[in-house]
């Protein structure tokens, strides 16, 4: 009896252990997560691996950027169509059909990244990418031996971090005043407002992706650990 | 006593490693209800200290994908809202009998044109007593969304405070 309980709770064991294991894991959510499943590559290997994640985080955000345009193109046409403007209806088909495309491109770039990043790293990019990395609040102290080439890169990377944190906090302002009007008067667009805000977000991604590599990149260059400095962001 | 002892390790080790392959964003705020009677879900809320919010969505929206997607997995959404509301969703399209969070019963596009929806997603959030506290049309990122969280469950809508005189004041 004993046999059979402890050979069942071993055959659950294996089973649990091997959906623990790299092959089954979840994809990495974030950069640290990543990292940490790179122990084995060299630090150019992950800088490399590193500047292709960011990339479909960002690439995360535009692809939902261009499905947003491509639905307003085809709800406005369809507005037209009720209000019988054919000038109307034939301009927003026109902006369907080119938002369709770039919807297309922007659905390829982001599979292209995926593969290269499964082909380089041997995990699985099948998974969305929740949210994206953050910038921290203020710009900590840079280390005192880092390259000056790439201290005026980490400079250059905290001023774009600064302009786009700026920018996603007065459209989300925007956004707030013109769903609190739409409710009252319906007299605004909140479609453009919530296409505003996720440009918005796509720029801040980019931001606060380029400000991690540059640190991730210094790490590198003074001998310290990449995933310690990006878990320490 | 050792048997007992060594079958609960083991079912520490399984519960250990359940939790290990468990997705990090699992969003358990989010209420599948059988019956979608709104007084009864906020009555079971309630009893539990949480609110209810309901989002009428509607079929390809991308916004509503776009909550569900990157919202709804923010771990600080996820921290707030687990701990303080049960998130279901309405169809804005859908024939799907409901009961709505003033007792009436009709399908879920009724319930959607009653609440004036529009645009989605639209979010309503309920007091604990069933009544309107909040009502939100479009897209929220997490720092709005958990603003919201914190204006309703708060109770800070009940002084008369707008919402967006909450965000401008920083609460």
């Amino acid at each position: 009896m004993m046999n059979h309980m402890f050979k069942g709770a071993l055959v659950s064991l294996s089973m649990m252990a091997a959906m623990a294991s790299p092959a089954w894991a979840e994809m990495p959510q974030t950069d640290t997560a990543l990292v940490e499943q790179l122990a084995a590559k060299s630090t150019d290997e992950v800088l490399g691996v590193l500047t292709l994640y960011y990339d479909l985080h960002v690439s995360e955000i535009e692809v939902q950027l261009m499905r947003e345009q491509n639905t307003g193109a085809f709800l406005a046409a369809r507005r037209a169509e009720g209000d019988g403007d054919t000038a109307e209806v034939k301009r927003q088909t026109d902006i369907f059909e080119s938002t369709k495309d770039a919807l297309d491109v922007a659905r390829q770039t982001n599979q292209d990244l995926r593969q290269e990043l499964a082909s380089q790293t041997g995990l699985t990019f099948g998974d969305d990418l929740a949210v994206a990395p953050d910038a921290p609040d203020a710009m900590p102290d840079a280390p005192a031996n880092a390259p000056a080439d790439l201290l005026a890169a980490r400079t250059a990377a905290w001023a774009g971090v600064e302009q786009a944190r700026k920018h996603l906090s007065e459209v989300r302002l925007q956004l707030l005043e013109d769903q609190e009007r739409y409710d009252k008067t319906r007299d605004v667009s909140i479609g453009n407002s919530m296409r505003a805000m996720t440009k918005a977000e796509v720029a801040m991604a980019r931001a606060a992706c380029d400000w991690r590599l540059i640190e991730a990149k210094i790490a590198a260059a003074t001998g310290k650990s990449v995933g310690e400095v990006l878990g320490g962001i | 006593m050792r048997i007992r002892t060594l079958m609960n390790a083991f079912a520490a080790l399984l519960t250990v490693l359940w939790l290990n392959t468990t997705p990090a964003f699992a969003e358990g705020f989010i209420i599948e209800p059988l019956d979608y009677d709104f007084p009864s879900e906020v009555a079971d809320a309630a009893a539990q200290g949480k609110n209810v919010v309901i989002m009428f969505h509607m079929n390809g929206c991308p916004y509503c994908d776009k909550m569900r997607k990157r919202v709804y997995p923010d771990p600080a959404v996820v921290a707030l809202y687990g701990e303080k509301f049960h998130l279901i969703e309405v169809n804005n399209k859908g024939d799907l009998e409901v009961t709505t969070h003033d007792g009436e019963t009709m399908a879920e596009k009724d319930y959607a044109e009653k609440m004036h929806v529009r645009a989605t997603p639209v979010y309503l959030f309920l007091a604990k007593d069933g009544t309107e506290a909040l009502k939100l049309t479009g897209y929220q990122d997490a720092a709005m969304f958990n603003a919201a969280g914190r204006f309703v469950s708060s109770d800070a809508f009940k002084d008369g405070t707008s919402f967006i005189n909450f965000v401008r004041a920083g609460r």
